[in-house]
């Protein structure tokens, strides 16, 4: 009898394994399918009961990434993006937008690796049954928070290129908070430059640039003056970065912090005299706003309304200490 | 386990109960084995130990639990076992030395945050007083706009997943950036 127990146990931990390690070769193939794939198609984005329809090109030319994304459902809008700046085009507002690429001084985990280190806060599941997604097979590779202080994921790969046709972010309980799905995709062989071009003529429109933040140089030698005093465990300062912010002569100091695989902002700025402060929280359900002084903290990220309010309210200037 | 009883003990996580339902609830805690279980899961225990519980549970717990689990070894540090039962025993001991030093902690000595609320209007600064917007309630054109502002940069650090999704919300977000006055959006006009 205790064999037969033993034997049943050493098999499920070699099925643990063995899909652990499956999980782990899906990622890596889904990270660079997401980074060096031509694809174009049109996707769905669900929160909070409002469904929007977008359509997506994506394509490589000379080595680097380009984007361009836009709205199908109401005003026309469209976001460009390539390795230097982000272009948002609002035609119901004719105005653009240009903000300049964040400095490689900081990064969030840019693509999930599966360590050890990961695998204490969450559990990654690879699922045999394909199913249809856009007309396609996929594979389901499942990301399950073990605490409460981040969200899961299920992502529906392609089977042929591992690119996500449909991820779900998935609270504790199981619950989807929020879909992108794709209800077409196409992976062309090239992307025509054109196509990569904005399609919005913008002509006549306010065209606004925000400011950039200091150069890289200066950001790397750049020490918080803010600390996060009651840091859920697994998150980590991953780097800070000043820039100028809202207001004439202002400056924000935005912390990133990282759990490997959940990304959160801190942004802490000097709120002008009689400006309102932000408290509580966005209805977009990703931010979170409190006080501290005269400082407006805004904590955003797609974790766990907890989560948000624990960082923020602990965020406090290194002077104080 | 009922939903409620899990939905409680995220609202004690949140400090979101009031005193007479955290003292129900720890009550509970100390002689329901499956709630004890969640309590473990949801990572409290070794929040306890390494001191970094949320802010309003803090108030000496970590001290208190290291110093019982020291005095009160687990069970399997005495007892020849497998390892499964020593971490289970271990986990178990751990778990309800950190209900009870909550237990011990309810009442006058639970304290808000010292850390300045939402609610809190006035601040640290008596001279200077924030007027607050609740970004649920008033989400004026301004608001939004800050919001879009912080949205983009997050964005940039953001891992590919949560980017699409960012980029979904500023490309269909009806409140999106509308710098009517270039001045009070700190955006330089071209």
């Amino acid at each position: 009898m205790i064999r037969h127990v033993t034997r049943l146990l050493l098999l499920l931990l070699a099925a643990g394994a063995v899909s652990a390690q499956e999980a782990s070769s899906w990622l890596t193939r889904m990270s660079s399918a997401m980074q060096s794939l031509n694809y174009r198609g049109e996707f769905v984005h669900a929160r909070a009961g409002q469904n929007q329809t977008l359509a997506i090109v994506h394509g490589i030319i000379d080595g680097k990434v380009h984007e361009r994304l836009w709205s199908l459902d109401g005003p026309a809008r469209e976001i460009v993006r390539d390795d230097k700046l982000v272009t948002c085009i609002f035609a119901d507002k004719k105005t653009v937008v240009v903000e300049p690429r964040a400095t490689t001084a900081i990064s969030g985990p840019s693509f999930p690796e599966l360590t050890p280190e990961l695998q204490q806060y969450y559990d990654f599941v690879a699922h045999d049954d394909v199913r249809r997604i856009a007309g396609r097979p996929t594979r389901i590779l499942e990301v399950r928070p073990r605490d409460p202080y981040r969200f899961g994921y299920r992502l529906w790969l392609d089977t042929e290129t591992a690119l996500p046709l449909r991820s779900d972010l998935v609270a504790g309980d199981g619950e989807s908070i929020e879909q992108l799905y794709f209800i077409h995709v196409s992976f062309p062989e090239t992307i025509p430059a054109a196509d990569l071009m904005p399609e919005l003529s913008a002509e006549g429109y306010s065209q606004y640039r925000r400011p950039a933040a200091a150069a890289t140089e200066d950001q790397q030698s750049l020490v918080p003056e803010w600390v996060i005093g009651d840091l859920p465990r697994g998150f980590k300062l991953e780097g800070v970065q000043r820039r100028p912010g809202m207001a004439a002569g202002n400056e924000i100091e935005h912390l990133v912090l990282s759990d490997g695989l959940a990304s959160v902002s801190v942004f802490i700025e000097e709120l002008p005299e009689n400006e309102a402060a932000m408290v509580g929280f966005a209805d977009t359900g990703n931010a979170y706003g409190t006080v501290y002084g005269r400082h407006q903290i805004t904590v955003m990220g797609d974790v766990p309304n907890r989560t948000l309010r624990r960082i923020g309210r602990s965020a406090r200037p290194l002077s104080s200490f | 386990m009922t939903q409620p009883v899990k939905d409680q003990i995220s609202a004690l996580l949140d400090d979101e109960l009031d005193s007479r339902e955290s003292a129900l609830l720890l009550a509970r805690l100390t002689r329901d084995r499956e709630l004890l279980e969640t309590w473990e899961r949801y990572g409290v225990i070794g929040d306890c130990i390494r001191g970094s519980l949320p802010t309003h549970l803090q108030h000496g717990i970590a001290e208190r639990v290291s110093r019982a689990v020291k005095e009160n070894p687990p069970l399997g540090s005495t007892r020849p076992a497998g390892r499964l039962w020593r971490g289970a025993a271990g986990i178990a001991v751990a778990a309800s030395v950190a209900v009870v030093a909550l237990v011990a902690l309810q009442g006058p000595q639970t304290q808000a945050p010292e850390f300045v609320t939402p609610t809190a209007l006035s601040t640290t600064d008596d001279s200077y007083t924030v007027p607050v917007i609740n970004m649920r309630e008033q989400a004026s054109a301004s608001l939004r706009e800050r919001l879009n502002f912080y949205q983009v940069s997050h964005s940039e650090i953001a891992g590919p997943m949560q980017r699409r999704s960012l980029m979904s919300d500023i490309a269909t977000d009806p409140g999106a950036v509308s710098p009517e006055d270039s001045t009070q959006a700190g955006l330089d006009q071209e």
